[in-house]
């Protein structure tokens, strides 16, 4: 597990390739599986394949790069996640739970041999429109998803001991 | 020039002005230089630029923008060498 998490990288260059609808379908599956606030699974996801409409959507996301064959638009409802847990699940537990979606999606991705990048980067207003979401509904990220065309480089992570404290704040072992 | 093509311009460029407002910092020059490659694609695309020197520029901006995101660095680096090689072609063209 520690090294498929460490495998992970955000891609930015993809090859033409086909990424077929039941393995999109499996990335989903995984996204389903993770926790949720209230397990309100306030959750959708809207895969796109079809090269006219990836192409409007990267005319409207600065953030997206490297022609992938497939984005999926991680969304949620907003008004499902307030009927159940208020502002606080609306405005808070409904990013949480499509960002921990998100991740179970990309280390599934990434053990299949597939690169993901996650973007947040684009207009919402277009992106909504784009997609015909109904006004409830929410595009919170984009993940782009093909496979690498070549690989990425990992970013320098900050040691754990420069991060962890033990019981309180400044405690360190 | 496709109408298309200049579309696809303007519409990143738009969305990313509308982005910068609350985007990290260094995101306002990535959308800088990233526009800088995309007109230039797009004027080659249409034989309007020929200019290799200037296509080698574009390249290291194509080689090295992500490392906004990775290397702040090695990111500002690649922005002085942008302009610094603009200088020289400046004075070449006098």
């Amino acid at each position: 597990m520690m090294d498929l998490i460490k495998t992970r990288r955000s891609i930015r260059m993809y090859k033409d390739d086909d990424v077929d609808d039941s393995t999109l379908l499996e990335l989903i599956e995984a996204a389903t599986w993770a926790p949720s606030g209230s397990n309100v699974q306030p959750w959708y996801f809207v895969v796109v394949k079809d090269k006219k409409v990836l192409h409007q959507i990267n005319s409207f996301s600065p953030g997206m790069f490297g022609g992938p064959p497939a984005v999926i638009a991680m969304c949620t409802d907003r008004q499902k996640a307030y009927d159940k847990a208020g502002p606080l699940g609306r405005d808070e537990l409904a990013t949480m739970d499509i960002c921990m979606a998100s991740q179970n999606l990309m280390l599934l991705a990434t053990e299949k041999g597939l690169g993901t990048c996650p973007i947040r980067s684009f207009s919402r207003t277009a992106i909504s429109k784009i997609l015909n979401l109904p006004d409830h509904i929410h595009p919170d990220l984009l993940i782009s998803v093909g496979y690498p065309a070549k690989p990425a480089q990992a970013p320098k992570r900050k040691p754990v001991s420069e991060v962890t404290y033990f019981d309180t704040w400044g405690v360190v072992r | 020039m496709n109408w298309a093509d200049i579309l696809d311009v303007f519409s990143f460029m738009s969305v990313a002005a509308r982005g910068c407002v609350a985007e990290p910092r260094l995101y306002g020059p990535l959308r800088l230089v990233d526009s800088m490659s995309r007109w230039y694609h797009l004027l080659k695309k249409n034989n309007l630029v020929t200019d290799e020197r200037l296509g080698a520029v574009i390249d290291e901006i194509d080689r090295l923008k992500y490392t906004c995101m990775t290397d702040e660095e090695a990111f500002i680096g690649m922005l002085d060498d942008v302009v610094k090689a603009l200088v020289d072609l400046h004075r070449q063209q006098e």
